[in-house]
């Protein structure tokens, strides 16, 4: 199921002193089995971006298709968002049940599942996230920050959505927390889930992103491979953005007359690229 | 939906009228609304519409936004309109239909209160259009600290006030976000019967009032480690101080009232 962005704008408190055009002509194609990474300083219209794509907000101008159907004229929206779930910026914030397995099965109650249906759904991503069985009869609100976002990324993987769109899925999680996030959406778009993650650390976005969205100002200024995208160190350090560490690293490395592939990206890479060159150099010498 | 609360309805400015002291804003928004009562007839209304005009062109505010305003009390307009119109009592009827009747008399009163309303409310929307929220609780605490000597809680009220402005927006914005939250976990806000509907708003109330309490406790502890214990003894940041340009617009108000004297004196327009 691909969807289509095109031509989209979003205008906020149009016709008021407080007028924000945060998104901008924006047209791009998201393909299944994509793994696309959105990045962009803050205010670049990042999330209003996202919540075009499940129909939460309507556009300015221009439209979103989905097989090639406008969603905003479509009937049945919460069809539409079961097969396009979107995880928002501190998800845990929308917990409410008595209990965690309630929690994550109030999605699947609300498209129509039986109550057993409803439960192994629950069950499932709960496991899929790696919380423990003990925690899920507990409260939601008992449970740490990163069990609690954990939980509420179940709520949204419950309904088995086709694409999983992620606004900052791991901000504001410690070190491991991120970690253990970002493997659990690596999993999950290994299963064959279409993702599009926003994100500030382009060091994540550089590791899990086959594709790159970069938005500055509401318009889109660069979409291609992570290779791409990131050998244009200087124009994203333009944009007030940090190229992730290894790119950076390769960049002064080649300044300092060290000869490096271009397109490393990612730190495993850059090692493996060290690695044979300075291999190499130690033999000659 | 929640966007067209429009808070204080402030439009931010520089000019000349933003810039008064919020103290003589208000009380010059009360001396403007008694001219509205004293004023027995249109030319008077005339000088005052003239008034209104030139404060929204000093401070750049497009009539508009001043009209738009006046949406919420259209209705209360038009009763007052029709109950003059058919109530009103007159030598010269036009018109009759068993008790009701229209005289010229009563058309013209009828005008009369309709404007008036519409002026006294126009009149309102120049203070609250050009006065930050905040300022306005600022001077209304300044204006009611006299009162604290009887035991009137106006630094506490004001306090509450501000909070209040502060975190109306941060509430509204947050009651949207969760709204969509749950909307993409496939809620239904918007169909089915009163109880569905009621049971819907659940899973956005409790996380709602949660965030709610937590933001609470937060500042709470915020301004306790900030050593706030009530308003004794507490300095402003911005202290209110009277400038020349709030007698200039003593003067202009003082002007208006004299005006329209003169005219209830001449008799010209009077109804
Ligand atoms: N509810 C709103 N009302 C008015 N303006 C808004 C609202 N939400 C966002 N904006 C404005 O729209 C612009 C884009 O905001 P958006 O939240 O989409 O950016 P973002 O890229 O997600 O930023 P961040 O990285 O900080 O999350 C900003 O200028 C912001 O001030
Ligand atoms: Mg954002």
């Amino acid at each position: 199921m691909g969807i289509d962005v095109r031509h989209l704008s979003y205008t906020y408190n149009p016709g008021t002193p407080f007028e924000t055009k945060a998104v901008d002509d924006v047209s791009f194609e998201i393909r299944d089995g994509e793994f696309v990474g959105i990045i962009g300083h803050t205010g670049s219209g990042k999330s209003t971006l996202i919540q075009h794509l499940n129909a939460l907000i309507e556009p300015t101008s221009g439209s979103v298709l989905v097989d090639g159907e406008d969603i905003n004229f479509s009937k049945n929206k919460t069809s539409l968002r079961r097969r396009i779930g979107l995880v928002f910026q501190y998800p845990e914030y929308q917990l409410f049940e008595e209990t965690v397995l309630k929690d994550v099965s109030f999605g699947p109650k609300n498209i129509g599942k039986t109550e057993d249906e409803c439960l192994s759904a629950a069950r499932q991503a709960l496991q899929l996230v790696g919380l423990s069985e003990d925690s899920w009869e507990k409260s939601p609100f008992e449970l740490s920050g990163g069990q609690q976002r954990r939980a509420a990324l179940a709520g949204v993987l419950a309904m088995q959505p086709e694409v999983l769109i992620l606004d900052e899925p791991a901000a504001g999680l410690d070190p491991s927390g991120r970690k253990e996030i970002l493997n659990i959406i690596r999993r999950i778009h290994s299963y064959g889930t279409t993702v599009v993650m926003v994100s500030h650390s382009m060091d994540d976005v550089a590791r899990l992103c086959d594709r790159i969205i970069v938005m500055e100002k509401g318009k889109k200024v660069m979409d291609g491979t992570p290779a791409e995208v990131f050998s244009c160190v200087e124009e994203l350090e333009a944009m007030g953005l940090k190229p992730p560490s290894a790119a950076l690293l390769a960049k002064r490395l080649k300044q300092r007359g060290i000869d490096i592939n271009d397109g490393i990206y990612t730190l495993a890479d850059l090692a493996d690229e060290l690695k044979n060159r300075l291999g190499g150099i130690k033999k000659g010498a | 939906m929640l966007n067209n609360i429009t808070l204080g309805q402030f439009f931010p400015g520089e000019s000349f009228i933003h810039r008064l002291d919020p103290r003589t804003k208000i009380l010059l928004t009360i001396a403007f609304l008694v001219c509205v009562f004293i004023s027995r007839g249109f030319l008077g209304f005339g000088l005052i519409v003239a008034f209104i005009y030139m404060c929204a062109k000093v401070a750049r505010i497009q009539l508009k936004f001043i009209f738009r305003g006046l949406k919420p009390i259209a209705v209360i307009v038009i009763i007052t309109f029709l109950l003059n119109l058919f109530m009103s009592a007159g030598k010269d009827v036009l018109w009759k239909w068993g008790i009701l009747s229209i005289s010229v008399q009563g058309i013209k009163n009828a005008v009369f209160m309709a404007l008036r309303l519409i002026l006294l409310v126009t009149g309102t929307q120049l203070l609250t259009l050009t006065t930050s929220p905040i300022r306005l609780t600022d001077g209304l605490e300044s204006l009611f600290l006299p009162f604290s000597k009887i035991g009137f809680p106006a630094h506490e009220l004001a306090m509450m006030m501000s909070i209040a402005l502060r975190f109306i927006p941060t509430l509204i914005e947050e009651t949207q976000k969760i709204t969509r939250a749950q909307k993409a976990r496939g809620a239904d806000f918007e169909s089915g019967s009163l109880i569905k509907r009621a049971k819907a708003l659940l899973p956005l109330l409790v996380p709602l009032f949660v965030s709610a309490f937590r933001r609470a406790d937060e500042l709470a502890m915020a301004m306790e480690a900030r050593c706030y214990r009530g308003g004794k003894g507490r300095t402003k940041m911005r202290p209110l101080r009277y400038g020349r340009k709030d007698l200039y617009a003593l003067c202009c108000v003082i002007l208006l009232a004299g005006l329209i004297l003169v005219t209830n004196a001449s008799g010209i327009g009077v109804i």
